[in-house]
């Protein structure tokens, strides 16, 4: 080393920058390390504790199996929905188990089970087919070097898809020439391929026979992740019937729905679990979806499962039991259907039923159908009940006098007034139907009795402050907002306008009027201005009928387990009657609208009276008819409530025929309501019924069983 | 400092590998046969990469400062040809896995000679910066400039070869060494810091675009895939699947160790390539906080003794030589270990005499042999009675 000697020698006196530099390098390693010191003490003793509990949950892996889903019956406990037992095989994928891995266990098994596959190009079934690119995919799982040697240089430095596509480019027609046997691996590779990490999917879940499951049962450890199982599919006995208000069940495919993703997997559910993704399926998605069947899996250091322990065998799903009898449902869809097809007329093309009992609030039946003109066939319209509103005219008049009553304008010292046309300024005049021109004295109960608009808008007209109206009376300022405001509150506590509060997802409340003149809220009075759907306005009776207390409607009675024998089970839990409102009325009042819709159906003037001439049954309702628009035009709506028996309320029903050209001959909204009353009470041409006694002995049978638990 | 009566030999720096040695054989044998497939063929590899490694030791501390100044173009030469080569003939299994062309293949041994030839850099880079301070005996503007030039133009065809493999990883280290050796060579703060600062700028400055403004980014050609490392390590909880995986793994691995480990061959945690780069996490899980410091502080120990060994032989070449040689211990450390507790994005890089490889072992341990053979030959070249000054 001469060279840097004699350096030196001629600079002794410089003194050199290496120490100090070095101490700075040496004093920069150490603060680096323990920056390495500090944040390794952080992991491991502030947060050490936190990863062990996460390393305790993470890596106890808990692998799940589906249990089939509770099934759905009519309050006499025939099957609704019901479940389909088929034999599968099923495939559970370990963690991070290599293609190849995969595709072995795919051609082992399709050597001993008959995979339905359609050939590539030559047909689109989607279950089951296969396309080229599946073909390409297995053959790659099985060939990575091959498939590797065949890319150039370049193409080597792609990663990820843009790699993988490359190489199922270079996949030739002549590699995928495969016998029907390797056709049916990749068909089996492809379920298995799309499975998630430790979850479960079906291999062949339709058409596996006994000498199938024996066979794979035989072999199952050569067949790393395959097993055999039982996987159900949703039928429906008493078909079409409530179809629409029932829901859907996702399958296995589309899994739980994109929306509520992050709900469902906080809860626990896997991506390809089934749910119910509408109406009752979905309402009681909790109860029909059963504890899923749990086993501890121990996974190897490379993901693959090597044990699997059941901790818990899982139970199916409890059963859901309807308040709707569906013979009676039955019965009132046949009587809408008929109705519909022999009196439809003009734009009406539907007819919506519902009735409920409106003590506790359990609905009896509910139906809506609708007649499909370019098919020429009637379809079930149900969820129309809760989600259609209309105008429903008179049919509302018992709670314009209660809430007339609550206000204070309406007394029982002072409820006689003079029914005669009302000259409005600046707006439709309004008359009764029955009294066009004249002068007729009435009280609060043939006011009801004989449909009194007058009576009603002069109770609108008190609530905004004019006593005494007169022709062409002029309106306080925000008279409009006060009344309406008034009513809107009022109506609520009816259910018009507002939730009902049914266990079925999806309700809307109707549509609620922007008012801009004073006359609109004379209108609102008859039920001429806001709308409503079916549920609502029964739900609106139903309070009436139930002395003012307000009562969710329920279709889902109880919830009952599954005997060992596959029936219907013990009773688990019933459904709570829930009272949301009372309204704040004297009793007499109440009364008085009561009689008043007594008298409809009774009095010598009753609207009603000729529809329920020769009932057994005394019955309380109200008519109403209805100006509406129906695409631009001008058409009327024809509605219905009753309740009976009178003294001891156990139906109330409502019935809605909407959009029927303004002159008409259509008096469904009343016939269709006695026909449904005739059906409930069993009389006339509805008497004639003899499979109660059936159903009551097969319920007798289940008290039985109940009182031995 | 200046104990004439110590050894050739420096024990302190021996004791060091041997502990370091020691718990690599026992991590890679808690790794490979206690955690996995029960196989010794790792652990005993190991072993013998270290006997290999020892006689490298002993073959360099034979070589005294002048014959590795005449050494050294020469292993500059035939290092940047191996790098060459292997672009060539890297083997394409290995690189269709890992992603970098940097392994040779004879037999069933794979050879990366990168690891290697960071020595014969560190010698070359050396030689040229006491080549140019006896030349221009004053650090002035202009000379520093030429040698940062020089520095730069003998750096260029290693960096640019090694990154070529695709191996950011061994880039960095190639970096680090230059970065370490331009501060020692006493090139005027007016000039090193304007460059440190800017470079710092841009990095800082690019990663705040990576995270807040992208697609500026891909107009100036960046590919999205280039943005995962930097997401993985952001948030490693992001993306379950691919590189935040493994990191997600590892951390929760060592996070779980606590402070006294699981104990010896005890792991919870599947964490992917374990044995090679991820090996920090089998003694942080294993042995704990008291496992991971007590190996931080051991390199720690290592550095120390090589810059006592700087002072007390107060050779120019040498100093840029141990230099080199801490820089590239110390870079690997920070980056392996870092990475594994998510302090920095991952990349493919080894933790020196831990991890499971030939390559790397031999490379380091050439270091050892360098640092060694300073004070093996010190009293040849021994300057008496100069006290701070270098020669």
């Amino acid at each position: 080393m001469k060279k840097p000697s004699q350096t030196k020698q001629t600079n002794k006196k410089k003194k050199s920058h290496i120490p100090f530099r070095l101490n700075l390098l040496f004093f920069i390693v150490f603060a680096l390390f323990s920056a390495l010191i500090i944040r390794l003490g952080y992991l491991q003793i502030v947060k050490g504790e936190e990863f062990v509990a996460e390393v305790g949950r993470t890596e106890t892996t808990v692998a799940t199996e589906n249990v089939p889903r509770g099934e759905i019956f009519d309050s006499q406990y025939r099957k609704i929905v019901a479940n389909e037992p088929h034999q599968a095989i099923i495939y559970t994928r370990g963690k991070g188990v290599p293609g190849d891995v995969m595709a072995e266990t795919a051609m082992k098994l399709a050597e001993l089970i008959d995979m339905p596959h359609t050939v590539r190009w030559t047909t689109d079934i989607k279950e089951y087919d296969i396309s080229v690119r599946d073909l390409k995919d297995y053959w790659l799982a099985l060939h990575a070097e091959e498939a590797s040697d065949r890319l150039s240089d370049k193409e080597k430095e792609l990663t990820g898809s843009e790699l993988y596509l490359t190489q199922v480019d270079k996949v030739t027609e002549e590699d995928i020439k495969f016998e029907p046997v390797e056709e049916a691996a990749a068909a089996i590779f492809k379920r298995m391929n799309g499975a998630y990490a430790l979850s479960t999917v079906n291999i062949k879940k339709t058409d596996v026979t006994d000498e199938e499951i024996a066979r794979v049962s035989e072999r199952l450890n050569e067949l790393p992740g395959i097993d055999t199982s039982t996987d159900w599919v949703r039928t429906y006995p008493q078909e079409d019937m409530l179809r629409t208000i029932l829901g859907n069940v996702t399958d296995e495919d589309s899994g739980i729905p994109a929306d509520k993703e992050k709900t469902y997997l906080a809860n626990g559910y896997a991506r390809n679990d089934r749910v119910g993704s509408s109406y009752l399926e979905e309402q009681y998605e909790t109860v029909l979806r059963g504890s899923k069947a749990k086993a501890y899996t121990e996974t190897n250091n490379d993901g693959d499962v090597i044990n699997q322990v059941e901790q818990f065998s899982g139970e199916k799903g409890a059963n859901l039991v309807l308040s709707i009898d569906s013979k009676f449902q039955a019965t009132v869809q046949d009587i809408a259907k008929d109705s519909l097809l022999q009196y439809r007329e003009g734009d009406n093309d539907r007819i919506y039923v519902a009735a409920m009992d409106p003590q506790s609030g359990e609905v009896l039946a509910m139906t809506g159908q609708r007649y499909d003109k370019e098919n020429n066939e009637i379809v079930d319209q149900t969820r129309g009940v809760i989600q259609d509103s209309f105008e429903m005219g008179s049919t509302v008049k018992g709670a314009t006098l209660l809430t007339a009553y609550m206000d204070g304008v309406l007394t029982s010292s002072n409820n006689v007034l003079v029914d005669r046309p009302l000259d409005l300024a600046g707006d439709k005049d309004i008359s009764s139907l029955f009294n066009p021109y004249g002068s007729v004295t009435i009280d609060d109960i043939i006011a009801l009795e004989r449909s009194s608009n007058v009576y009603m808008a002069l109770m609108a007209a008190r609530m905004g402050g004019i006593s005494n109206f007169q022709p062409n009376q002029s309106f306080p300022n925000n008279f409009h907002k006060v009344v309406l405001d008034k009513f809107r509150r009022s109506f609520a506590q009816f259910g018009l306008g507002v939730q009902t509060g049914i266990d079925l997802p999806g309700e809307k409340t109707g549509y609620v009027g922007n008012a801009t003149n004073p006359g609109e809220a004379l209108y609102f009075s008859f039920g001429q201005y806001d709308t409503y759907t079916t549920m609502q306005l029964l739900q609106h009776i139903s309070t009436i009928a139930n002395d003012g207390v307000r009562i969710a409607p329920r279709v889902v009675k109880e919830i009952r387990s599954t005997a060992p024998d596959g029936e219907i089970g013990a009773l688990l839990t019933e459904t709570d009657k829930e009272v949301l409102s009372t309204l704040s009325v004297e009793k007499e009042d109440l009364e008085r609208v009561q009689k008043g819709l007594y008298e409809v159906v009774h009095g010598s003037n009753g609207t009603a009276r000729s529809a329920f001439v020769g009932a057994s049954y005394d019955a309380a309702a109200k008519t109403g008819t209805a100006q509406a628009a129906y695409q631009g035009k001008s058409v009327t709506n024809k509605t219905f409530v009753a309740y009976a028996p009178y003294d001891d309320p156990e139906i109330a029903i409502t019935v809605v025929v909407p959009w029927l050209p303004n002159s008409n001959s259509n008096y469904q909204n009343t016939a269709v309501a006695r026909q449904v009353l005739d059906a409930y009470f069993k009389e006339g041409e509805y008497a004639e019924d003899s499979i109660v006694i059936e159903e009551v002995t097969q319920e007798e049978d289940l008290e039985d069983q109940e009182s031995n638990e | 400092m200046n104990n004439e009566k110590q050894s050739k030999i420096d024990y302190g720096i021996i004791l060091s590998v041997l502990l370091l040695g020691l718990m690599s054989v026992a991590t890679i044998y808690s790794t490979t046969y206690l955690m996995d497939t029960g196989s010794l063929r790792a652990t005993i590899m190991q072993v013998a990469w270290y006997i290999v490694g020892a006689v490298a030791v002993f073959v360099i501390m034979q070589f005294d400062s002048e014959q590795l100044w005449k050494l050294a173009p020469y292993a500059y030469a035939g290092g940047v040809l191996l790098l060459i080569l292997v672009l060539l003939f890297y083997d394409r299994p290995t690189a269709l896995r890992t992603g970098a062309r940097s392994w040779f293949k004879i037999g069933p041994l794979t050879f990366q000679p990168s690891e290697v030839v960071k020595i014969a850099y560190i010698l070359e880079l050396a030689r040229i910066v006491t080549m140019h301070n006896s030349h221009y005996t004053k650090h002035e503007t202009q000379s520093d400039w030429l040698l940062l030039g020089k520095i730069v133009l003998l750096s260029a065809p290693m960096i640019g070869l090694v990154l070529m493999q695709n191996d950011l990883g061994t880039t960095l280290v190639y970096l680090a060494i230059m970065v370490g050796i331009i501060l020692i060579s006493g090139i005027q703060w007016k000039i090193l810091l304007p460059i440190f600062l800017t470079g710092a700028t841009f990095a800082v400055g690019l990663l705040v675009l990576v995270v807040y403004n992208r697609e500026l980014l891909l107009q100036f050609g960046f590919k999205p895939y280039q943005f995962a490392r930097i997401d993985s390590w952001i948030d490693p909880y992001h993306d379950a699947s691919n590189a935040s995986y493994q990191l997600m793994q590892a951390i929760k691995s060592i996070g779980s160790g606590q402070v006294f480990g699981k104990g010896f061959g005890v792991s919870e945690v599947y964490v992917p390539v374990r044995e090679s780069d991820m090996i920090f996490t089998t003694i942080a899980e294993n042995f704990g906080f008291l496992g991971g410091a007590f190996l931080i502080f051991l390199y720690f120990l290592l550095i120390y003794q090589m810059i006592n060994v700087v002072f007390q032989t107060k050779n120019e070449f040498y100093s840029y030589i141990a230099t080199g040689v801490i820089m590239m211990i110390a870079f690997h450390v920070l980056e392996n270990i870092g990475m594994n507790i998510g302090l920095l994005p991952l990349t493919g890089i080894p933790l020196p005499f831990i991890s499971q490889g030939g390559s790397s072992l031999l490379g380091n341990m050439m270091g050892i042999g360098l640092v060694m053979s300073m004070r093996y030959h010190y009293k040849s070249y021994m300057f008496s009675g100069d006290g701070e000054d270098f020669h």
